[in-house]
């Protein structure tokens, strides 16, 4: 187990170039795609220094958001052959992205969009995730994403759709209890059933993070503190999956970074609280 | 329907450029039918709602994008024409890339044939101006070339003499100053109303990146020739020869021309004698 860690954003490259990150965090994640070069190798200037900077301090996991693993056309070759160098540069931990659909003729939506559960999705899903993994040399994580309409072909609950995935395609799962709280609220599910539904080998990591509640539905843009309602989820997740690598989200209005480093170890305490204090630093 | 229709539908209904319930409006009653047949709602957010949230997520990220990264171009244009630009480039242009950043690297060819150009002449330049900006920030590390190379150099050499500059390095000759109109943004001035014609002279700005940041700068006309010659891949006695003909009675020599090219070195702009 990693231990507690927050996503690193721009606003801190600064500090995480002085050096000055790693005695508050057990690790950080980053967004693969932010540190592709321009000609799809490495980056070079401010991009390179930080992660190279950041990795020599604590590990880091790359966590992707253009994967797609759920669109029709396969994962580029470029783009899988791009975060394979990555890989082979920085040696993240693991590498992570998200159970959605993102592309179709070749034109990117940047956005993390929802499947329907089906089997047709599932066998496409699985398909891609093993070519991902076959080039990547590992296994990766899937992140469960915040969504906002569903559809009328779905024949199984996400939850089952994605342990399913993992079972298929053998690959592990990134628990977002942010976005279960928000899928759960904007589809009617509840929350803690979803949890419960959850193989606890096969999550690796947990997100925590904020979102908006728009009086319609929620809105998941990792802006604030993370609220009551996903503290509690994420210690009934302690509960059921046992410790879990665990990283605070917080990409809009980014905080200072003793703020983002408060949230960080109020994970860990609830953590120790839940699980006892060898626990919380042992497990995956 | 399979998931191949599926998404593709989902994709030209979220990036309809005037909202979901436009597209549906214009759309073909068997792309109506199966849209309602596909996606799911509830009486407190039907499905039209629901997937306007995802049409608005996409325009605005792609929006944000674009605003980060042509500043100066949004603060010129002003608030209106600069969401029209972007409602026209995120419509005309979607990304075929997996990187958002690189997302706006074509602004400047659909600026160059967009209303925009007629109504705010210059504003192109500016674009391919902040584009280079962008993307010397996490372009190729180089070695500079440092000063004692030079020193080196036997002075019979020198005339023929060839600097390989940092392919990140850009000299752009603009109607507008973009260092003028890059200080007025970041002193947080409101966008000119209306925005005053070019006053007819020819700017000079350079971009360059040294070691994690970049940076840009006016450069005076004589500069500009010399550093564009050697951009150029000119010789030394061909850089100080360009910067001479410019100047009028008082003519740009050899000593001139080394003085720039130290700052160029110190600047980091060079990386090999070639």
């Amino acid at each position: 187990m990693l231990g507690h860690g927050v996503g690193l954003r721009l606003r801190h490259y600064d500090r995480a170039l002085a050096g000055d990150v790693g005695r508050d965090v057990d690790w950080v994640e980053v967004v693969s795609e932010n540190f592709f070069g321009p000609q799809g190798g490495a980056p070079g200037g401010r991009p390179r220094a930080v992660l190279e900077r950041i990795r020599a301090d604590r590990p880091v996991v790359l966590h992707g958001v253009s994967l797609g693993p759920g669109s029709v056309d396969p994962p580029s070759p470029r783009y899988l052959s791009t975060l394979r160098a990555l890989c082979d540069w920085i040696e993240p931990a693991w590498v992570s992205d998200h159970l959605c659909w993102g592309a179709a003729g070749g034109h990117h939506a940047h956005e993390l969009l929802p499947l329907p559960y089906t089997e047709e999705a599932l066998r496409i899903v699985v398909e891609h995730v093993e070519r991902a993994q076959e080039v990547l040399g590992r296994r990766l994580l899937l992140e469960n994403v915040s969504s906002y309409v569903s559809y009328a072909a779905s024949t199984m609950p996400e939850h089952e759709f994605l342990m399913e995935v993992a079972r298929r395609a053998d690959c592990l799962v990134l628990l977002d209890v942010n976005n279960v709280v928000v899928s759960g609220c904007n589809h009617g599910f509840d929350p803690h059933e979803y949890v419960d539904g959850i193989d606890p080998a096969r999550v690796w990591q947990l997100h925590l993070a904020n979102h908006s509640d728009r009086g319609t539905h929620r809105f998941d843009d990792h802006r604030g503190p993370v609220p009551a309602e996903v503290w509690s989820l994420y210690e009934h997740a302690l509960r059921r999956l046992g410790p879990v690598s665990t990283l605070i989200e917080w990409d809009q209005e980014v905080p200072p970074w003793e703020e983002l480093v408060a949230q960080r170890d109020e994970a860990e305490r609830r953590a120790v609280a839940v699980l006892g204090p060898a626990a919380a630093k042992g497990g995956r | 329907m399979e998931l191949r229709e599926l998404q593709q539908l989902f994709l030209d209904a979220i990036r309809y450029p005037t909202g979901i319930d436009d597209f549906l409006a214009q759309a073909e009653p068997s792309v109506r039918a199966a849209f309602d047949a596909a996606f799911v709602g509830t009486a407190a957010l039907d499905r039209r709602q629901r997937m306007t949230i995802y049409a608005e997520s996409y325009y605005w990220r792609l929006a944000e994008v674009l605003g980060d990264q042509y500043r100066v171009v949004a603060w010129l244009a002003g608030p209106r024409r600069f969401h029209n630009l972007v409602t026209d480039f995120v419509w005309q242009r979607p990304s075929h890339s997996p990187d958002v950043r690189r997302f706006g690297r074509e602004l400047p060819e659909l600026i160059a044939e967009h209303p925009i150009a007629a109504e705010l002449e210059g504003i192109e330049q500016l674009a391919r101006v902040e584009r280079s900006i962008v993307e010397a920030i996490d372009a190729e590390d180089l070695p500079r070339l440092e000063e004692a190379a030079l020193a080196a150099l036997p002075l019979p050499s020198w005339p023929a003499m060839r600097l390989q500059a940092a392919p990140w390095v850009r000299l752009w000759s603009t109607k507008r100053s973009y260092p003028e109109l890059f200080e007025a943004r970041r002193l947080e001035r409101p966008s000119p109303d209306p925005v005053p014609p070019v006053d007819g002279r020819e700017h000079h700005v350079l971009v360059w990146r040294h070691a994690l940041e970049v940076y840009h700068r006016s450069v005076p006309p004589a500069e500009a020739r010399a550093l564009r010659a050697m951009l150029d891949g000119a010789s030394f006695e061909r850089i100080c020869s360009a910067a001479a003909e410019l100047a009028q009675g008082d003519p740009a020599g050899p000593e001139q021309v080394v003085g720039w090219l130290r700052g160029w070195l110190r600047a980091g702009l060079v990386t090999a004698l070639r």
